[in-house]
């Protein structure tokens, strides 16, 4: 490719990926719809959506399939976006909500009201969030010495994400008789996701996408380095800390309806990068609609590869992740 | 003599134990090069950084253009004052205008897209540093000289008064080290500009620079002409170097470095 033609064509070539993406991601939702343990036609599923009835078939399609569908596509929004984020703000390729230890903080949050306070299920999220900052901020502050370095916080992440999941893990031992859902939840899953899920992270999904967008240009300043970004008049800090706020809420929000759903935020937004290019302003919605991409389909495969038993996601999202993981180490260090 | 646009009183800073810069008070002329030279480690990067509010934990005052730094809002200092630091990062496939376009950051509000002055000083900006022919090409497909200079042309588009460079030519081949100063000499006439400059090349101080800061230690040795002030003496004082000043055929000032002065303790 030369490069003088080249960056004539860029722009439509980035509006191609991203209308790619959504059409992949709408491609999810439709298959994750359609296929599943029931058989049901596609044609039966539009007649379905379109006119329902009180049949079988109808109850499955509307209150089983569609919800799962778009939680679980919401979910990976998120976790991407949320990656993407992280990965700007801590300028670290490898920073990512689950490894760095802010859906562990989320996580704990939520174990403690499943297990403890199950009758207020709704302050879920918001209780997520809290942990989620709570676990963004204690690796910032042990990994602050002199300004940030990438390397110090993927590790104060790694030690903040062991700390809290053996927190975890005892509340599991704790209170073993309640552990079942707590156990789903915590690999990451969508199964017997409903309606309620659904509403739960819309809003979260909808303004977090809205503060993300609107950070996109602050995250390409930041790129430039930390002092560049300060002579060119950026608070940095106070960039990063309320960044860091919009990741963590993206990433509890998906928690506290999917569990701990790993890798999403990792993979997908260096996905977008390597064919959209380092433009937040782009990055951003291109996570979002992949991110809807690879949880549903992940999801869907997750519900046949052993049907009529069914797989949590979580568990495919890390057969998948942990090898890109590693091929990222080998290509970064 | 005219007024002074930076004007430094009682400057010291810590960083943890160890203080970086002593009592540092310096006026700077409105409308000149001024050149800081000094060995490794002496404070010359602090100062500049200083100069740009960037370090929180300094103690005095400086005023920019007579006006309390601490005053300022951050962007409102960033269209006074613009930045080349020594290490800074371009994203794989930012061109040279995508690039220059940052500059104009510190102009935008929240909600507002590119003016057309905004585009008008960018291009700008590219032609001052001579990189048309290369506006929308890659900058990590440029030559190290061509890089910087498209960072220059960053610093431009801010418009600012005050321009601070921190060892814009190390790494660069000596044409482009010498560009690079016939490009800021270049800007300072036409922009008005005041340049800070850190530089290690002691003759390009000579050359290029209407005043130079000679720092050792975190202290400032000495200001003034560079030809008055860089001498053999100065040279052996501070770096701990044996020179002779010799003269150019046209008859200018040139300093050659011939030996290193063996002292118990390093300088």
């Amino acid at each position: 490719m030369n490069k003088y033609t080249f960056h004539t064509t860029r722009t439509p070539w980035r509006l191609g990926m991203l209308i790619l993406f959504a059409v992949l991601a709408a491609a999810g939702i439709i298959l994750s719809v359609v296929q599943g343990v029931a058989d049901i036609s596609i044609r039966n599923v539009i007649s379905i959506l379109l006119a329902p009835t009180a049949a079988t078939a109808d109850k499955i399609v509307w209150n089983l399939r569609l919800p799962r569908a778009i939680t679980g596509a919401l979910a990976g929004s998120n976790l991407a976006m949320s990656g993407a984020i992280l990965q700007a703000v801590m300028r670290n390729p490898l920073a990512d909500p689950h490894i760095i230890g802010i859906s562990s903080g989320a996580g704990i949050a939520g174990i403690l009201i499943l297990i403890l306070f199950p009758a207020y299920t709704y302050m879920m999220t918001p209780a997520a969030f809290c942990g989620a900052m709570t676990a963004a901020a204690a690796i910032y502050v042990l990994s602050w010495k002199n300004g940030i370095k990438p390397v110090r916080i993927i590790l104060a992440g790694v030690a903040v994400s062991a700390f809290l999941s053996a927190g975890i893990s005892s509340i599991l031992i704790f209170y073993s008789d309640r552990v079942h859902g707590a156990l789903m939840w915590m690999v990451g899953g969508l199964a017997a996701r409903s309606w309620n899920d659904v509403s739960v992270i819309v809003p979260y999904a909808i303004i977090g996408f809205v503060l993300a967008m609107s950070g996109s240009y602050y995250l390409n300043i930041l790129q430039m380095g930390d002092d560049m970004a300060r002579g060119l008049g950026l608070s940095v800090e106070r960039t990063r800390v309320l960044l860091t706020a919009v990741a963590a809420l993206l990433a509890a929000s998906a928690v506290s309806v999917a569990g701990l759903l790993g890798f999403v935020g990792l993979i997908v937004p260096h996905i977008v990068r390597l064919l959209i290019g380092a433009d937040y302003r782009y990055i951003i919605p291109g996570s979002a609609v992949l991110g809807a991409a690879v949880v549903t389909f992940s999801d869907t495969a997750a519900r046949l590869l052993l049907a009529p038993a069914e797989l949590p996601v979580g568990i495919i999202m890390a057969f998948l992740g942990a090898p890109f993981f590693l091929f990222l180490l080998r290509r970064e260090m | 003599m005219t007024e002074a646009v930076i004007h430094m009183e009682h400057v010291a800073v810590q960083i943890g134990k160890q203080e970086i810069l002593h009592d540092i008070s310096l006026n700077i002329e409105s409308g000149c090069i001024v050149s800081v030279i000094g060995p490794n480690g002496c404070g010359k990067s602090t100062l500049l950084k200083v100069m740009s509010r960037m370090l929180p934990g300094s103690t005095g005052n400086v005023y920019i253009g007579g006006r309390d730094i601490c005053s300022f809002g951050r962007k409102e200092l960033a269209r006074e004052v613009a930045v080349l630091t020594q290490i800074h990062h371009v994203p794989d496939d930012v061109t040279v205008r995508e690039l220059v376009r940052m500059g104009r950051f510190p102009y935008r509000t929240f909600y507002t897209i590119a003016s057309a002055a905004d585009r008008i000083y960018v291009e700008k900006a590219i032609s001052a540093v001579r990189l048309q022919h290369c506006a929308d090409q890659l900058v990590k497909t440029l030559s190290g000289g061509e890089q910087q200079r498209a960072w220059l042309a960053l610093t431009l588009a801010q418009r600012p008064k005050i321009l601070l460079l921190d060892e814009p030519t190390t790494y660069l081949d000596i044409r482009h080290q010498l560009h690079m100063m016939n490009v800021l000499r270049h800007c300072k006439d036409k922009l008005h500009l005041t340049i800070v400059i850190v530089l290690h090349d002691i003759n390009q101080a000579l050359q290029f620079t209407d005043a130079v800061i000679v720092m050792k230690n975190g202290r400032i040795i000495q200001t003034g002409r560079p030809q008055e002030v860089i001498t053999e003496r100065v040279v052996k004082e501070v770096f701990g170097v044996r020179a002779e000043m010799c003269r150019t055929s046209e008859g200018k000032p040139t300093i050659l470095p011939v030996g290193i002065y063996q002292t118990e303790e390093q300088p």
